[in-house]
């Protein structure tokens, strides 16, 4: 059973992830509408399996409840950690499938381009795909290669028939613009979220 | 590595791009270095706004995937909590083995005194059933053609017994009633009186608190062969009887034909 709460009374991240580690499976249910779509496409990009990747968000969500107590301590946002623990695994999997390089798709040019998703886009998602749509190419592929395709810098290099070091700075010099037009969203995730029914 | 070259790698790490020896490298140094910390943690952040981005649809199933995680976490425990499940009462050894015995013992007496509680009503049965079968056969010599009875009074006094003679079952049933129950040391003695002849014993009886008495007592040949009795009587011997009565008749009566 979820709640559905009334606009502007969402409950923030933190709080949710505070309910988890309190044994609140209900919370969880939460999470997972909030994220499972999100971790699941993600999934999905770097495996190029769904039925895998929904495996994966099973095994992430499971995780996340049964270190629900070290969840609520980490310094890591719900999203972040759900993403770090996703592509772990995606990783994992695609080398248990024998798919060591499969062609890394792009990332979407626009938040109406996911399909399945209904409601309004998510501020965050705006900024996101702004944020990648202003980078170069060879930074926003580099990042592509990287996020989406599990590659590592000197993979990334070889990819764009770049020198490794130069690989390396574009894959930095991304991260931190990225990181400068999103900071704010850094801080105030939550509060972006609680606006957003 | 350098520091600086250390914390150019955050945003790297971050993504799970450094190759196995870059990662171990930076990993080794990240735990002494707040600075880097907190440089992988603004990293991750983004890594993870990144994952909006990703291409894709939404997962096929989602509710049943939403139901699948929800229903997997009611039986999932948090890492380093004890379950908090109610244990089964453990007792010690000895208070079982203690409890064992005690039941055993308890069983034990319960069976046994079922067992006596059994006996007892089989006895009582058993008892009763010889007393039905006693009255039975008391009340069936008192009836039938057969029956000879003798009424045994004091003289000038209301009947105290009467002596039922069942020629065809061949017993005397002494009934009394408001006679005095014989003292210590002291019996009843009943004759059989012929005139002309000694006075033959027809058996000893007493009476209970309430000076009453039903006795059944099988005839004597010789009482019998001895040939018509005239009356009935009753003398007070010393306990055992006597071969001839002692005293006077207390009571004494003229047989009859019950017809």
């Amino acid at each position: 059973m979820s709640v559905v709460p009334a606009r502007g009374h969402v409950a923030s991240d933190s709080t949710l992830v505070a309910r988890i580690a309190a044994g609140d499976d209900r919370a969880l249910g939460t999470l997972y509408d909030r994220y499972g779509a999100t971790v699941y496409s993600l999934a999905c990009a770097m495996i190029g399996d769904a039925k895998t990747a929904e495996e994966v968000v099973a095994a992430v969500f499971a995780q996340a409840w049964k270190e629900r107590r070290s969840l609520a301590k980490t310094r890591a946002s719900a999203l972040a950690w759900l993403t770090s623990q996703t592509r772990c695994r995606a990783v994992e999997e695609r080398k248990r499938l024998g798919r060591a390089t499969p062609a890394v798709p792009r990332f979407v040019r626009k938040p109406e381009d996911r399909r399945g998703t209904a409601g309004p886009v998510d501020p965050s998602k705006m900024a996101v795909t702004a944020a990648l749509a202003a980078l170069p190419e060879t930074q926003r592929r580099a990042i592509e290669l990287t996020m989406l395709g599990g590659l590592t810098t000197k993979e990334v290099a070889d990819q764009l028939e770049l020198p490794e070091r130069a690989a390396h700075d574009c894959v930095r010099s991304a991260m931190q613009t990225l990181r400068a037009a999103l900071a704010p969203r850094e801080a105030t995730f939550d509060r972006t979220m609680a606006t957003h029914v | 590595m350098t520091h600086k070259d250390l914390i150019d790698s955050a945003a790297a790490y971050a993504l799970g791009a450094l190759d196995g020896g870059e990662r171990q490298a930076f990993e080794a140094h990240l735990p002494g270095c707040p600075e880097c910390q907190a440089e992988v943690d603004a990293y991750n952040e983004v890594t993870g706004l990144l994952a909006h981005a990703a291409p894709g649809a939404a997962p096929p199933n989602a509710a049943a995937l939403r139901a699948r995680i929800v229903s997997q976490a009611n039986g999932v425990r948090p890492i380093g909590t004890a379950r908090r499940v109610k244990r089964p009462l453990i007792l010690p050894v000895w208070i079982a083995a203690a409890a064992c015995l005690l039941l055993a013992i308890g069983l034990g007496a319960m069976y046994r005194s079922e067992r006596g509680r059994v006996a007892q009503l089989q006895a009582d049965l058993a008892s009763a059933r010889t007393d039905l079968a006693v009255r039975d056969s008391t009340l069936a010599a008192f009836l039938g053609p057969e029956v000879h009875v003798v009424s045994l009074a004091q003289p000038q006094e209301k009947p105290s017994a009467r002596v039922y003679w069942n020629h065809t079952r061949n017993v005397f049933i002494v009934t009394a009633f408001a006679l005095p129950r014989a003292p210590q040391g002291k019996t009843y003695q009943m004759w059989a009186m012929r005139a002309g002849k000694a006075p033959l014993s027809m058996g000893t009886f007493n009476t209970d608190a309430n000076g009453r008495a039903t006795v059944v007592v099988s005839v004597d040949q010789t009482i019998t062969d001895g040939g018509f009795i005239d009356d009935c009587a009753v003398t007070l011997e010393p306990e055992g009887g006597s071969p001839q009565p002692t005293e006077a008749p207390r009571l004494v009566g003229p047989w009859r034909h019950v017809d």
